[in-house]
């Protein structure tokens, strides 16, 4: 009974841990690319602005991240973010930093030739980007997408740090009634959850599959 | 004045002058074949005709217009690595652009729907009617990796036809290709030249270039260092040339 209970509070847990997951996600995935165009920008001060910015997010813990975002804007006095919305801004800023990474790698591994075939067929800028470069892209980036995407998983555990009651933080409240094992638990929910990801990842690529680049 | 007229072209990387002056003159039907050794500016000299990179001086005329920079669609070109885009079918490589710019223009003049698909199916038939013309009407539905490198530089020259191009340009077409499927290309371009399509080559195939051409020039350094046909160019006494065509001679005796 008490294992039937505690499963539906952590399932509970879950729902804030995939929240967090799929928030993250959908704002991250868009601004990596707009992050990747700036710091492939002709334009050097804004490709030098956009790299040391990147250098910063990833070269902070996200764990020290979330608690800029979420105390920092109080010393200044210019209003603060709640705990939750807080998580999701400094998650999204940070994985859009490694995105935007993977997605500067993608984009200049495809040959230059791509380019200029479209360029000499009479197609625009966008439409090569568009319609020829950026599936070619998605094909190479999607192992090393795989991998970041994982770690999100595994790391919306930090939310907890400001209190945000997600997967582990249910569990480790059961630690302080003497109840040990529902943080052993927790496990089987994150791997189940990775594997479900990885076999969509195995689908994705194997649908790409059809073509080499 | 000629069909095709590039006049005193000149283009430098760095401090490197890489085109000195380049004069050409092709009439309209004729094919004229660049010959020369690597680093003597061909390639360049194909790259700023087809606006890929930005030429420092010369002017460009076609049909007694003066070409402006930028209105790259009357001419095609084919790569020596073909570059076709590898996740899309042969037909779909050649209906891509062409598609796109239907898709424009039907918005832009708000004909509609059902005219798009008809355009749309003209596109395609045109497509088939091409691959059927350089021999691969059966591979119309493959992927570039589903093809030799042979089939695939006669898609991506059926691509160029896509665009019913004033001249044709080929970078290299066989020199990314093994010497016995070298003869298909070949066949294909010499098709074309009995068909009096105006083309622009360069080439290594020497052979290839005396049957084919009305014109060679052999390039040196940047200039055009001989000129003429191919009679006259391979019987020339340029001491540069005969220098260039004895080592082709010699690394195919070996």
């Amino acid at each position: 009974m008490q294992f039937f209970e505690i499963t539906l509070k952590l399932l509970e847990g879950l729902k804030t841990t995939t929240l967090i997951f799929v928030l993250t996600l959908v704002m991250a995935l868009p601004l990596g690319l707009i992050i990747s165009f700036g710091s492939m920008s002709k334009f050097k001060p804004l490709a030098f602005v956009t790299k040391v910015f990147v250098w910063i997010i990833r070269g902070v813990p996200l764990m020290l991240q979330i608690f800029v975002v979420f105390y920092v804007p109080g010393f200044f006095g210019i209003g603060s973010l709640d705990r939750f919305p807080s998580v999701i801004v400094a998650f999204v800023i940070n994985y859009a930093c490694y995105f935007s990474e993977i997605y500067r790698g993608g984009i200049e591994s495809i040959p230059r030739g791509q380019y200029e075939a479209g360029q000499v067929l009479g197609m625009k800028k966008s439409e090569v980007f568009f319609k020829v470069v950026l599936m070619q892209v998605v094909k190479r980036i999607l192992p090393s997408m795989s991998n970041e995407v994982i770690t999100l998983v595994k790391d919306t555990a930090l939310a907890r740090v400001i209190m945000v009651v997600e997967l582990l933080k249910v569990a480790e409240n059961y630690a302080a009634y003497g109840l040990i094992w529902p943080i052993f638990y927790t496990a089987v929910f994150y791997l189940a959850y990775v594997g479900i990801l990885t076999l969509l990842f195995g689908y994705f690529e194997k649908k790409l599959s059809y073509y080499k680049i | 004045m000629a069909f095709l007229e590039i006049k005193n072209m000149s283009k430098s990387f760095g401090k490197v002058e890489v085109l000195k002056g380049i004069n050409i003159s092709l009439e309209r039907g004729q094919v004229l074949s660049i010959i020369g050794s690597s680093g003597s500016g061909k390639t360049t000299l194909l790259r700023c005709l087809n606006n890929l990179e930005e030429a420092d001086g010369g002017e460009v005329w076609i049909d007694g217009q003066k070409r402006e920079l930028g209105d790259g669609t009357t001419f095609g070109l084919v790569f020596q690595s073909f570059n076709l885009f590898p996740q899309y079918t042969a037909v779909e490589n050649l209906s891509l652009a062409p598609r796109l710019r239907a898709k424009e223009k039907n918005k832009k003049l708000k004909l509609g729907r059902e005219e798009l698909r008809r355009e749309y199916a003209e596109i395609e038939q045109k497509a088939e009617e091409l691959l059927r013309s350089v021999g691969l009407a059966d591979k119309k539905d493959f992927y570039p990796c589903q093809l030799s490198g042979g089939q695939q530089q006669r898609v991506s020259i059926a691509r160029a036809l896509m665009m019913n191009p004033d001249i044709l340009f080929f970078d290299e077409p066989t020199s990314a290709l093994d010497p016995e499927i070298t003869g298909e290309v070949l066949k294909v371009i010499k098709g074309l030249a009995a068909q009096n399509m105006t083309m622009v080559i360069i080439t290594h195939e020497m052979n290839f270039a005396r049957d084919v051409s009305d014109k060679i020039v052999f390039m040196d350094k940047g200039i055009i260092a001989a000129e003429g046909t191919p009679e006259e160019i391979f019987t020339s006494d340029n001491a540069r040339l005969h220098e260039f065509l004895s080592a082709f001679q010699l690394s195919k005796n070996n």
